[in-house]
């Protein structure tokens, strides 16, 4: 039912890199969690809207400029001149 | 009395009087850390600081300062909340050095009333877990027995709970994250309402149905803590809008004429016999002081585990996409690498538990899937909300068990993944419906704690309290574990 | 031939303090590299977005002013993808696989007899940016600068109505100065606006072209494409279905470096923020508060200051060009004059230096001027000599006029003089002139010469004429 061919796609499409023994057994796993899941399949549910309730525009943030004063940029490992250093792209 | 077994209320006091010095209890948490890690393994760091602000704080109480609540209170965090230049892991490799440039807001509420953070508790990895055997940094032992599990994601804090090694702890509950080890470890530990609490530096897992929540020897310094973090917050906008309250005012009022429902489906199947017979003694207790209890059946139930995971893990697939390693977390140069070798690379540090879920999340969010799965979760999710809307128009609470099984042993689980997933039956109807709920210890059976749950409406915590507190009054059982 | 053409707009919120989910400012540009930011908008762990309602009010603004329709509640979508530029690796958004969740959809724009219709619009964060040192080919590594990460993008999509590159440069005229009026986005900032086409021919397949940085460029990419396009049908070879790039420098769409492969984004609700109800009072409100916008303005001109609809409609093509000229007319009543000065001849100057703010010119300058031409101090050649310096200068044109001596000689003594002495030496022209309407100009060209162009033209003409008829 999901097969390895599967797992390795979803494998990728988080970029997470698996051994041929981790994707043998994460298929397993995730076979078997999904068919868990199987069960929502027998109850039928077309009139049920997903409850969304939303609230009033005012209550979001005001459009003000608050100076940071956290040392935000301490967190960051790789660097050079100021800039957060990245795999180059292919 | 011993201190590290005073409650917060009392020790407060105390310190505050001058008749404790905050210093002096501190060193002794401490020493107690010293002597007992080695068998519980609670905490992934400790606050090198904690012993000089309890210094600080003895210094104020002379000088006839105001102190705060919860003056001098040695708290244990879980490590899933950011904490000002204390690091924070959530027991995994990719945050394994990383500092926060930043306070959640219940930390800085905590310090504004005088607690002393004293360590980062042990979780499960990113809190996916219930047994904190999926923390990269080992597992956190049961106090009432090291070779068995402390129940999880917040192990670590109901642990140092019982081996007093703290007197108040902070925990997150997604799916029953902080009532699952209170169970466990006989400890109080109550999930708010969703929006009471701000989840402003609480590191996301599943940000729709979790949120940080109090933990303690006794409702009453649970509703201390919780009287010192709720109410909204500007930094979460899905914070409700109105203020925290003070949980203790009414929490001696009792249960008389409360309509307490037991519910049917938490105690048939699977359950264990001393478990269910627990939920029954405590049904009768609350008929004692003056309840009315039935049975009541919630039929969507049936559905509820699917309902969560599959919508905790779309979140997780999602909220854990930002560990990647460039911006902070673990250090790879990213000179030469391929764009997409890098991100693997680097994602390859998450545990086994973690991959998992992302990649199921990922799954029920793949478009061909998203249907069938995680839309109809949370339709599911909306069908139980009615449900137990309708419910409590007739109660004002129910009672179930917290986990429907004892205490097992460490690593007994950990290679069945589903399994592990069952024991969680009972706790997510709370998170799905956003409901509150405690856990409050019950029973034992052969040394081992079982925890009564009891859940309440949407902004029903005072409720909750009131009876957690005349359950405990009638029911002594053991909160404090000699490890 | 049968095009149809569509486009993906974007366009930043200058107009905003802050930036669409965190309070750092908007305006990130000439700052040091990662010096805007904070842990909101780098997505540290246990950060949470924080929407900017004003974001809310300028998009409904901009939805209401291209007629769309606003549903009762908006919300906001995670598109998941991995990429250096995204703190988070997900954008939030509101376009989604699943549901209209848009603050405005179905809406219209007519513009010079055309309609075209609006699919949606909605908010979203753009993204950092990547530099490469030294090049991209040669550098090892991506260098990522946060600071326009999280600042509030408005996406305006369209039907593929527009079947003719030029139209789309109207609409997109027309849009510039709309969104200029209504106060949200600066389009003349670099970045602030980028336009995503898609081109196809005779039914065929849709090419996406991206990476096109202004909305100048646009029409010359679309018109490279359809070529493109047509050329590749006349070889009878298919044309593909895929993403391009604009190549701005060598003026051509090359196939996209990245294989824009099949993304499944996984588009979820955005759990962090609740979904905005959109309430009639606001939608009342916003529409009262709503400031003139560009035919509104051209209809005022035409008929508060008497001007042509031609004119008109260039001044109000770009807003700024439109307050300068308002401001004028209010310094000095002949407003006409005032404008054909901006429309023809300071026009030239603005495009060169890439918009009016850059010059140093105000409306006094212009106002003045035109005074002065009009009360005949200076004649019309001078005047235009004066404002090529004081585009440069600032100085004010009455001050120039004095340096120059460049007063109009209107005295008619004076002239009859110089005309005299004119005819004396261009005896033969004279004689011509008695017959031919062209020498009678060549005879003013010669006293304009003598005078240094500061003759008054229409008294020396009259007197011209004057005398020859005494001639004969």
């Amino acid at each position: 039912m999901v097969s390895k061919e599967e797992v390795k796609h979803l494998a990728w499409l988080a970029r997470m890199e698996l051994t041929d023994k981790e994707l043998e057994v994460y298929t397993k796993q995730v076979e078997q969690i999904i068919g868990y899941f199987n069960t929502l399949d027998k109850i039928s549910l077309e009139n049920i809207k997903p409850l969304k309730t939303g609230i009033d525009y005012k209550k979001f943030r005001e459009d003000d400029i608050v100076e940071c004063n956290e040392d935000t940029l301490s967190v960051v490992k790789n660097s050079k001149d100021r800039f957060v250093k990245a795999p180059k792209m292919v | 009395m011993d201190q590290l077994i005073l409650s917060a209320n009392e020790l407060a006091e105390q310190i505050k009087s001058g008749s404790v010095s905050a210093e002096d209890y501190i060193a002794k948490i401490f020493d107690r850390i010293k002597s007992v890690e080695k068998n519980v393994h609670a905490y992934i760091s400790l606050n090198d600081s904690a012993i000089e602000q309890a210094g600080r704080m003895d210094k104020m109480v002379k000088s006839g300062e105001r102190v705060g609540r919860l003056a001098g209170v040695a708290v244990a965090v879980k490590d899933n909340i950011c904490t000002r230049g204390l690091r924070t892991t959530c027991a995994s490799k990719m945050l394994e050095e990383y500092v926060p440039p930043y306070n959640a807001t219940v930390i800085d509420r905590l310090q504004q009333e005088g607690a002393i953070i004293v360590g980062k508790a042990n979780l499960d990895e990113f809190a996916m877990g219930s047994t904190t055997e999926f923390s990269s940094f080992g597992a956190t032992r049961n106090p009432w027995d090291i070779s068995r599990v402390p129940g999880g994601s917040s192990g670590g804090s109901a642990a140092s709970l019982a081996a007093q090694e703290a007197t108040l702890a902070l925990g997150s509950d997604t799916g029953g994250s902080i009532r699952c080890p209170a169970s466990f470890c006989s400890s109080v530990g109550l999930k708010p309402t969703y929006g009471l609490v701000s989840r402003f530096g609480l590191v996301s897992f599943a940000n729709s149905l979790e949120l940080i929540g109090p933990m303690g020897r006794s409702a009453y310094d649970v509703a201390l803590i919780l009287s010192c973090i709720a109410g909204r917050d500007s930094m979460d906008h899905t914070t409700l809008d109105i203020d925290g309250v003070d949980y203790t005012a009414k929490i001696k009022h009792g249960v008389k004429g409360l309509r307490i429902g037991v519910v049917r489906e938490m105690i048939s199947n699977g359950v264990d016999d001393a478990v269910a017979k627990s939920v029954h003694d405590a049904a009768n207790k609350f008929e004692g002081l003056g309840a009315s209890i039935e049975d009541v059946s919630i039929n969507s139930l049936q559905y509820a585990l699917a309902s969560y995971y599959t919508i905790a893990m779309a979140e997780a697939s999602s909220n854990l996409a930002r560990y990647d390693g460039i911006r902070y977390g673990l250090s790879m140069n990213p000179e030469g690498f391929a764009w997409n070798a890098y991100y693997t690379k680097a994602r390859s540090n998450f545990g086994s538990e973690v991959k998992r879920r992302i990649m199921i999340g990922t799954y029920v969010l793949s478009s061909g899937y998203y249907g069938r799965y995680y839309l109809k979760a949370q339709q599911v999710r909306t069908l139980i909300r009615h449900e137990l809307a309708g419910v409590f128009k007739k109660l004002d609470l129910l009672i179930a068990p917290t986990m429907p099984i004892m205490p097992f042993k460490i690593g007994e689980r950990v290679d069945d993944p589903l399994q592990l997933y069952m024991a969680d039956i009972d706790t997510v109807a709370a998170n799905l419906a956003g409901i509150p709920a405690i856990s409050v210890p019950c029973a034992f059976k052969d040394g081992l704690p079982i925890g009564l749950q009891i859940m309440g409406n949407h902004l029903s915590e005072e409720l909750l309290l009131r009876a957690a507190y005349a359950f405990e009054e009638v029911n002594g059982v053991k909160k404090v574990a000699s490890v | 031939m049968n095009v149809k053409i569509g486009l993906e707009i974007h366009c930043q919120l200058t107009g905003l303090k802050s930036k669409l989910f965190c309070s750092c400012s908007a305006d990130y540009r000439g700052k040091d590299a990662n010096a805007n930011v904070c842990p909101i908008c780098l997505g540290l762990p246990g950060t949470l977005p924080l929407l900017n309602k004003k974001a809310l009010e300028y998009a409904t603004m901009i939805s209401l002013v291209l007629n769309c329709r606003t549903p009762g509640t908006a919300a906001f979508y995670r598109k998941n993808y991995f990429y250096p530029d995204l703190p988070k690796n997900f954008q939030i958004t509101q376009y989604n696989a699943h549901e209209i969740s848009s603050i405005g959809v179905d809406g219209q724009v007519e513009f010079d007899s055309k309609k075209v219709r609006i699919r949606r619009v909605q908010l979203e964060e753009d993204p950092g940016r990547l530099v490469y040192e030294g090049g991209m080919e040669t550098s090892l590594y991506t260098l990522v600068d946060y600071n326009r990460a999280g600042v509030a993008l408005v996406e305006i999509v369209t039907e593929p109505d527009f079947d003719d590159p030029k139209d789309v440069r109207l609409f997109l005229n027309k849009l510039a100065s709309t969104l200029e009026h209504l106060g949200v986005c600066d389009t003349r900032l670099e970045g602030s606006v980028r336009c995503d086409v898609n081109v196809s021919l005779a039914g065929g397949r849709k090419v996406e072209i991206k990476n096109i940085n202004s909305f100048r460029e646009v029409e010359k990419a679309i018109m490279f494409e359809i070529s493109r396009q047509k050329s590749l049908g006349m070889k009878g070879i298919e044309v593909r279905s895929e993403t391009r790039h604009w190549d701005d420098a060598r003026r051509v769409t090359i196939q996209s470096r990245v294989k824009e492969e099949e993304q499944d984004y996984r588009y979820f609700s955005e759990p962090d923020i609740p979904a905005v109800n959109f309430s009639d009072d606001l939608i009342k409100s916003l529409k009262n508060q709503m400031p003139e916008l560009p035919d509104a303005r051209r209809s005022r001109f035409v008929e508060q200051f008497g001007l042509s609809e031609q004119v008109a409609q260039v001044l109000i093509n770009d807003k700024y060009l439109a307050d300068f000229f308002e401001d004028g007319a209010r310094l000095y009543e002949n407003a006409r004059e005032v404008a054909n000065w901006i429309v023809t001849d300071l026009k030239g100057y603005t495009d060169e230096f890439d918009g009016i703010r850059s010059l140093r010119i105000k409306p006094l300058h212009i106002a003045e001027l035109a005074k002065l031409v009009d009360q005949s101090m200076i004649s019309r050649t001078t005047a235009k000599q004066i404002l090529q310096e004081i585009v440069k200068s600032g100085e004010m044109p009455s001050e120039v006029a004095k340096k120059l001596n460049v007063a109009q000689i209107s005295d008619r003594q004076a002239l009859i003089d110089v005309i005299d002495s004119v005819f004396e030496t261009e005896k033969s022209a004279v004689k011509d002139a008695l017959q031919n309407e062209k020498t009678v100009n060549f005879l003013l060209g010669k006293v304009m010469q003598t005078t240094g162009g500061r003759a008054d033209p229409k008294l020396a003409l009259e007197l011209i004429r004057k005398k020859l008829a005494s001639i004969t």
